[in-house]
C-alpha cells in the first residue's frame, strides 16, 4: 500500500481548554472540503457541535510494553473508529473522506498518533494527516508558560490557529506569535477571525499528498535556514527548535539506526522531527516526519527544490542541544564507512 | 507469514520502507532488501559490540539479539532491538554518549 491511498486522513483538532477547538470546527465543518468529515470529540463542551456524525469517546488508556506516555494506545479511541467504520460499511451511516478528532483541553495529541500508527487494522483504513492546535491570543502566553499541555500541543502541531485575536492589541498577537514561532517555526500560524479559517490553509499540511508536498516541505526548509530558529534556549529544559543541515550525502541504514536510537533514548524529548534528506543513491530528496518515538513512512519529493542538496531536519526538543545530536549524526553517518557496498 | 517457518513478517518499520538501500522498489523484497538488511545487521554490530551484544539476522524476517553469556531474543524491528540491548547491559542505549561515539570513531578509523 503507498502512503495514502485509500486510507482516510485523520485531522487532530487539539489546544488548551477554552482556545477554541469547538468554535474553529463548526465553522470548518461548513467548508466544502470538510463537509463529509466524521468527527470524534472527547466530551461534549459548552459550545455544541453543529454536525451529523459525531461520536463522544470516554478516556481509557492501555499502555504498550515499551511503557512510554506517547506510545499509550487510547483503546476507546480504537473501539470508537472501528465501530464507526462497521456502521460505515454497513451503511447505517454515510460514507466519510476525513475523520476529524477533537481532543480534550488537557490532551496529549502523541498517543492518538500511536494509536492510528501502531494498531494494523486502523493502520490499515487510516493514516494522521495533520495536526492543528489552537491558541487563544488573551490567554495563550500566560498557558504556554504555566501548562506542559499547551506547550506539547503547540510544539507537536502541524498548523497553529490563533483565536480571539479580535479580543487583544495587535502587539499582544505579536508576542504570541513569535513565541509560537519560538516553540514550533515549522508550524504555519493562521489567524482565525471569529473562528473562521479556510480550511485549504490548514489541510494543505498534510504532506501525503502529493500536491501540498513540495509547498509544505519547501516552508520546513525556510524555517531551518531561516532566521526565526533560535541557536539556544533560556533554560536546559526549555522546549527549542533547530536544524542540522548536513552536506555529506546520509547513508539510509545509518540514519535509520541513529534516528531509531535516539528516538528510544530521548523519544520523550524529541517532540518533533521534520526534515529533507539528501540520501546516498537517491536523485530526489527523502522526507521524513516524526513525533516523538513515532515516525511516519517515509516520503520522496518529485525533484530538488534548488540546488542546493544538504539534508536540513528541524528537530523541536526538550532539553537537547543541536551540538551533541550533530556530532552524534555526523559519527554515524561516517561510520557507514564499516558497511561500504 | 511465510508458509514454510511460519514467521509472521508484520508491518514494515519505516528504515526499511520506500528509501531502503536507496532503492524505492526494495519494499517490495528481493536481493536488495537481503544485502540492506546485512549491511544494517554489521552496522548494528559495530554498535552493540560496545554494549556486550550481537546481532544475527533471522530469515531476512528478525533478529536474534545475545549476550556474551548466550542469553537471545528473538525481535521484529530496530526499536525492539534497543530496548532488549538495554535490558541486557543494564544502562541505557544512547547515542549521544560521548563513550559510545569515540568508541564508534575508533572502530571506524574517524578522527575525532
Amino acid at each position: 500500500m503507498t502512503a495514502c491511498a485509500g486510507r482516510v486522513p485523520i485531522i487532530i483538532v487539539t489546544g488548551f481548554l477554552g482556545s477554541g477547538k469547538t468554535t474553529l470546527l463548526n465553522h470548518l465543518l461548513r467548508e466544502p472540503a470538510l463537509c463529509d468529515a466524521a468527527v470524534l470529540v472527547n466530551e461534549f463542551g459548552e459550545i455544541g457541535l453543529d454536525h451529523q456524525w459525531i461520536e463522544a469517546i470516554a478516556q481509557n488508556t492501555v499502555l504498550l510494553a515499551s511503557g512510554c506516555v506517547c506510545c499509550t494506545i487510547r483503546d476507546d479511541l480504537r473501539s470508537a473508529v472501528l465501530e464507526l467504520q462497521a456502521r460505515r460499511a454497513c451503511g447505517a451511516i454515510p460514507p466519510y473522506r476525513r475523520l476529524v478528532i477533537e481532543t480534550t483541553g488537557l490532551a496529549d495529541p502523541a498517543p492518538i498518533i500511536a494509536t492510528f500508527m501502531s494498531d494494523p487494522e486502523l493502520r490499515y483504513h487510516y493514516r494522521v494527516a495533520l495536526v492543528i492546535a489552537t491558541v487563544d491570543a488573551v490567554n495563550g502566553l500566560a498557558q504556554l508558560s504555566t501548562h506542559d499541555e499547551s506547550l506539547k500541543q503547540v510544539a507537536v502541531a502541524d498548523r497553529i490557529v490563533i483565536t480571539k485575536s479580535d479580543l487583544v492589541e495587535p502587539l499582544s498577537t505579536a508576542k504570541l506569535r513569535q513565541r509560537l514561532t519560538a516553540i514550533n517555526p515549522v508550524a504555519e500560524m493562521v489567524i482565525a477571525i471569529g473562528g473562521a479559517v479556510k480550511a485549504e490553509q490548514l489541510l494543505s499540511g498534510d504532506v501525503d499528498i502529493q500536491a501540498h508536498r513540495d509547498g509544505e516541505v519547501a516552508r520546513w526548509q525556510a524555517a531551518a535556514i531561516g532566521p526565526a530558529l533560535p541557536t539556544h534556549s533560556r533554560h536546559a529544559d526549555d522546549i527549542s527548535a533547530f536544524a542540522v543541515v548536513v552536506a555529506e550525502p546520509l547513508d539510509w541504514i545509518a540514519f535509520g539506526i541513529w534516528l531509531t536510537m535516539l528516538l528510544h533514548c530521548h523519544g520523550r524529548k524529541v517532540l518533533r522531527v521534520k526534515g529533507m534528506l539528501q540520501v546516498r543513491g537517491v536523485d530526489v530528496p527523502v522526507v521524513i516526519n516524526g513525533v516523538q518515538h513515532l515516525v511516519h513512512p517515509p516520503l520522496h519529493l518529485a525533484r530538488w527544490p534548488d540546488h542546493d542538496r544538504r539534508s536540513r531536519i528541524v528537530f523541536i526538543v526538550q532539553g537537547l542541544a543541536r551540538a551533541t545530536i550533530e556530532h552524534s549524526l555526523a559519527t554515524f553517518n561516517r561510520c557507514s564507512a564499516l558497511i561500504a557496498p | 507469514m511465510c508458509g514454510f517457518c511460519a514467521v509472521f513478517s508484520g508491518v514494515p518499520h519505516w528504515t526499511e520502507t520506500a528509501s531502503d538501500a536507496g532503492d524505492r522498489a526494495v519494499e517490495t523484497g528481493g536481493p536488495e532488501r537481503r544485502i540492506s538488511r546485512q549491511r544494517r545487521v554489521r552496522l548494528l554490530n559495530a554498535v552493540l559490540a560496545h554494549f556486550g551484544c550481537r546481532l544475527d539476522d533471522w530469515m531476512t524476517a528478525q533478529y536474534l539479539v545475545s549476550s556474551q553469556t548466550g542469553r537471545t531474543e528473538i525481535v521484529m524491528q530496530l526499536p525492539q532491538v534497543w530496548r532488549v540491548v538495554e535490558d541486557i547491559a543494564g544502562r541505557a542505549v544512547d547515542p549521544l554518549h560521548p563513550e559510545l561515539l569515540a568508541a564508534l570513531a575508533a572502530r571506524a578509523g574517524l578522527a575525532e
